[in-house]
């Protein structure tokens, strides 16, 4: 069975998801959330579906302010917020714990989420995502000036080459076109949120199994923030992707897929 | 999810499309034509596979699934149920398609072949014949409406899955959904191709055909699956040993992974590799605990 659906925040946000379930019918199938990475929506993660759909029913929300979510109230963005958002919508979906992937910016809040609500976690899974953005990073770049300046299409174009590598111009296309929805203002509100609080330290505190499928090198991100989070998370599977860009998930769906199906088998086998 | 059309003699027919390919290509279009008493849902487990290369559809023919019943004054004939797949494809604007196809499903799908042969790229065929000789269908019907459904079937349900090597929740789950169907509809509906024989018909399909031959022969003519082979120019055949009719069914991984391979063999062009060479440059793995 396949939608999209609009569910209803505790905020009273309108919030969208796809969801794709191929599992026995007979069968109670895990539930696994895909998290896209911020400037993405959903549809980033499409080809992620055939690999994982036959044995987990799979999820993929729009991030609040993403795709079709409505951004919510102004004021109301905190990280308690996106917490709720992914928790209430593995009780929208009637699971208990969900495995949880998150991609870059998804794979922070996917995080963050896992330090309050630990108990709805079978596993996560980061894919080029840190603990937080150090606050040299998105100034390095002058991101939300320039988003703010240009608007969100000419900024993923200017930087897309360290997004998504060699991808033929088709494909360059959708994945900038698979960003609509998100606005400036928005990502004005997002963007620190996200560079607030760096809980690298604090990956030591989760118990369950943790993935990190990282680019090496990433084109965006320190080789030493990586290697920081690999310090301290206790029950981990590393996956490195020589040469992968830093969106890799939509770059390399395959081959990330691929191998965050592997790691869910090992958990599920445990 | 679900959608649906009306054909030209009034009937209203479900389908489902699935399409996990690359959205900035075209993709091909493959459908899937389910067996009598089945329904587009029984596909589920080959779905994943096969849509994340081609854009799969799957109709759910009529009077099964979520597809109307035709009232019974509405004329029931082979030609018509060729219509239906020549409407749905016309509906969605798709000029040419792949075939994969279970049993009955298969019947429609070789008269497509045959009688529509620039809309089909090629036939998939399971477990199908041309045709459903013999007496076993109106056996089934007839003890049907006196024993009821679920006695008929579950007893013979071995005729179309292992039931000794298969979980017992797929069996019970395939019953179920065999004896949803209308037994008045499928009198008509199995009636229809059980006085139907068209082997010296199959000379006349032209596209590549996979024939997968359920070893075990426990339903239809056994024997018609090697004829099949010999009569259908570009048609290759593959043995299942001991396999039983419903492999769609209960061998829904192997089946998928049988269509892909004929499928990138005969049409390369539609399972072109990514113009980078990343994925091949594998991942380094390292575990810690």
């Amino acid at each position: 069975m396949t939608h999209a659906s609009y569910w209803t925040a505790s905020d009273g946000t309108q919030l969208h998801y796809h969801y794709d379930d191929f599992t026995d019918p007979w069968k109670e199938a895990p539930l696994v959330v895909l998290l896209h990475p911020g400037l993405g929506s959903a549809l980033r993660l499409f080809a992620w579906v055939p690999h994982l759909a036959r044995s987990y029913r799979v999820v993929r929300p729009d991030i609040r302010g993403h795709g079709k979510s409505e951004p919510g109230p102004d004021g109301g963005l905190t990280h308690e917020r996106l917490a709720l958002d992914l928790t209430e919508l593995v009780d929208h979906c009637g699971a208990q714990r969900a495995h949880v992937m998150g991609s870059s910016a998804g794979g922070m809040i996917a995080g963050r989420t896992a330090l309050r609500h630990p108990q709805r976690f079978a596993s996560l899974a980061l894919y080029a995502a840190t603990a937080g953005i150090p606050p040299s990073r998105p100034a390095k770049g002058n991101w939300l000036e320039r988003v703010g300046r240009d608007g969100v299409r000419k900024f993923l174009e200017e930087t897309a080459r360290d997004r998504i590598g060699d991808a033929s111009a088709e494909h360059l296309r959708w994945y900038i076109d698979s960003a609509e929805g998100v606005t400036p203002q928005f990502l004005a509100r997002f963007v620190p949120l996200m560079a607030s609080d760096d809980f690298t330290e604090r990956l030591r505190e989760l118990e369950m199994p943790i993935m990190l499928g990282v680019p090496d090198p990433d084109p965006m991100v320190e080789r030493s923030e990586y290697a920081r989070m690999r310090e301290y998370v206790r029950d981990l599977t590393y996956v490195e992707f020589p040469g992968a860009s830093h969106s890799m998930t939509a770059e390399i769906p395959d081959a990330c897929a691929l191998a965050y199906a592997g790691f869910l088998a090992k958990v599920q086998a445990r | 999810m679900k959608q649906t059309f009306t054909t030209s003699d009034g009937v209203r027919l479900a389908y489902y499309i699935d399409d996990y390919t690359d959205p900035w290509k075209t993709p091909a279009t493959l459908l899937m034509l389910h067996s009598a008493m089945s329904s587009a849902k029984r596909f589920y487990s080959m779905v994943p596979g096969l849509a994340a290369h081609y854009r799969v559809i799957r109709l759910d023919s009529r009077g099964h699934g979520e597809s109307e019943v035709p009232p019974p004054h509405v004329p029931h004939n082979r030609e018509r149920l060729n219509q239906d797949v020549l409407e749905l494809l016309d509906t969605l604007g798709v000029e040419k398609t792949h075939i994969l196809a279970g049993s009955a499903g298969g019947y429609t799908g070789q008269l497509l072949a045959i009688h529509e042969p620039h809309r089909v790229k090629s036939l998939m065929l399971f477990s199908a014949t041309p045709g459903f000789k013999g007496d076993q269908g109106k056996r089934w019907l007839r003890e049907s409406a006196t024993r009821g459904m679920r006695a008929v079937f579950g007893e013979t349900i071995d005729e179309r899955i292992p039931v000794a090597e298969t979980d017992p929740r797929l069996v019970e789950w395939v019953l179920g959904e065999i004896c949803r169907n209308d037994l008045k509809w499928l009198e008509r509906f199995i009636g229809l191709w059980t006085d139907t024989w068209f082997m010296d018909e199959i000379s006349k399909i032209q596209c590549p055909t996979l024939i997968v031959e359920p070893g075990a022969h426990p339903i239809g003519t056994g024997s018609a699956f090697a004829e099949m082979e010999q009569r259908i120019p570009k048609a290759e055949r593959i043995v299942y040993p001991n396999g039983r009719h419903n492999l769609y069914d209960y061998l829904p991984e192997r089946c998928v992974a049988d269509a892909l391979a004929f499928l990138r063999k005969h049409f390369p062009e539609e399972h072109a590799p990514s113009p980078y060479p990343l994925p091949a440059r594998g991942e380094r793995v390292t575990t810690q605990s």
